[in-house]
């Protein structure tokens, strides 16, 4: 009986000790600001491509003879812009070289005391890359998120999605490594894939934290997949900071 | 369609009598360029409006009071914070129609810095993006990632805020298309993201995009 007793003032106090112990941890995981940085890659060109060599072999020596050449980007194109004008009876215009229409954007924006907690230098970043090759941003620490809190701070990252042209086209958002290192200290040896939010069970991953303000540089790496089509694709890259 | 057409004129100069007849060919050339009709149509379905970046399940999209209704007034995100993400759905149809079979492009950039009408202050960068969206559903978050709207480079007349000063662009040669049709006939449906700066100032602010379509 006494046994019992012992176990049952055990059980009660780790259920206490449960009970108390997670408002604590609510506390110490509000999010107290995110941002959310937008990735463009755009995926210019198969660096080369395959020509057969199109005149038959001579006669007597068989050879086998092919070229190398770069493939041309389709999407980069100069125009010039010109028109036909044509004054007086509109019955005339027979032509146009373009047409414009605009709209306009508003917002009412309140200022947010907690707007510059945590920041980056630049709210986007844009890569070029050709299928298949890796390319780094630089110079070195080109992009930076400040925390700029003197409290106990925790800092989480990620990719929301995968890479998503405007046809539709996609490739994997692990293809973009980040080497993330504060900005007093040397860049590290590798870079590390993103965690990708959507694909990889709705959670970010654990930057770092602190209690001091502090700036990490974010050197971005990209990998494009060989069989990745020409286009412009993007994602978004969020930080999102607790206390 | 945008092509050159050639022909070659035989010139027959008549001399005096008794003197031979010479001639000599006259190359003509002149370009013929497709007809476009396009119309731009802001919140172009029921449930326009911004929501804020959510995961999960969204808030329903309100708007700022320069949005009059479906088809009309301005793309107004109505009350923001400071250093949020919002989604503006049903932001921008685009309909084009052409004679040319080969297509057109569509440019699509602001015409100048994001302001804010109230004090004034600028804010250079990329704060307002689009997506793809559809005719009349919508699956896209704050979160669905956009592609920014370039700062021209074109000279800029008009644009100040309010509806009936609308700005338009000069173009000595033309940027990156953000969309490209290769019919002559094509609808495109876009959502806006406005990452609001994390400094901005409190006010009123806007931003003019301009869209531009060229046959191919």
């Amino acid at each position: 009986m006494k046994r019992a007793q012992l176990l049952l003032v055990a059980l009660g106090l780790t259920i206490l000790g449960i009970v108390l112990t997670q408002p604590v941890k609510a506390t110490i995981q509000t999010q107290q600001a995110q941002i959310i940085l937008n990735l463009v890659v755009q995926v210019v060109g198969t660096p080369i491509a395959y020509v057969p060599h199109q005149t038959l072999a001579q006669s007597g020596q068989p050879a086998i003879v092919s070229a190398l050449r770069r493939a041309v980007p389709s999407i980069q194109r100069t125009f010039r812009a010109e028109g036909l004008h044509f004054d007086g009876d509109l019955s005339s215009l027979v032509a146009q070289a373009q047409v414009q229409h605009s709209v306009l954007v508003q917002a009412e924006v309140t200022p947010n005391p907690k707007g510059t907690i945590l920041v980056s230098n630049v709210p986007n970043v844009t890569i070029t890359a050709a299928p298949g090759q890796t390319v780094k941003v630089t110079p070195p620490c080109a992009l930076t998120v400040t925390v700029n809190m003197s409290t106990a701070w925790s800092l989480e990252e990620g990719l929301s999605n995968d890479l998503t042209s405007s046809t539709g086209s996609t490739f994997p958002g692990k293809d973009v490594a980040n080497d993330t290192y504060k900005n007093s200290a040397t860049p590290l040896p590798t870079s590390t894939p993103y965690i990708v939010y959507a694909d990889d069970g709705r959670v970010w991953s654990g930057l770092g934290s602190g209690t001091a303000i502090t700036t990490y540089c974010v050197d971005l790496t990209v990998t494009v997949p060989a069989s990745t089509t020409d286009g412009t694709y993007s994602t978004n890259a969020v930080y999102t900071l607790f206390n | 369609m945008s092509g050159v057409f050639a022909t070659v004129a035989l010139i027959v100069v008549l001399s005096p009598a008794g003197a031979a007849t010479a001639s000599a060919p006259v190359n003509v050339q002149w370009h013929v360029l497709p007809v476009i009709n396009f119309t731009l149509t802001p919140n172009y379905n029921t449930g326009y409006g911004s929501v804020l970046a959510t995961f999960g399940t969204q808030p329903a999209p309100t708007h700022g009071p320069g949005a009059t209704g479906v088809g009309a007034g301005t793309v107004d995100f109505g009350k923001t914070i400071a250093g949020d993400t919002y989604l503006y759905k049903y932001a921008a149809h685009l309909h084009i129609t052409t004679n040319d079979p080969a297509g057109f492009y569509v440019y699509g950039e602001a015409a100048a810095v994001l302001t804010n009408n109230s004090d004034t202050s600028q804010y250079p960068g990329q704060y307002v993006y689009y997506l793809n969206s559809g005719a009349s559903s919508d699956s896209n978050t704050g979160f669905t990632p956009g592609l920014p709207f370039a700062q021209t480079s074109g000279l800029v007349s008009g644009g100040s805020d309010s509806i009936s000063d609308p700005a338009t662009i000069t173009y000595m040669s033309y940027p990156m298309p953000v969309a490209q049709s290769g019919v002559a006939n094509n609808d495109f449906y876009f959502d806006y993201q406005f990452k609001v700066p994390g400094a901005a100032t409190g006010g009123n602010y806007y931003l003019w995009i301009v869209y531009t379509v060229v046959g191919e």
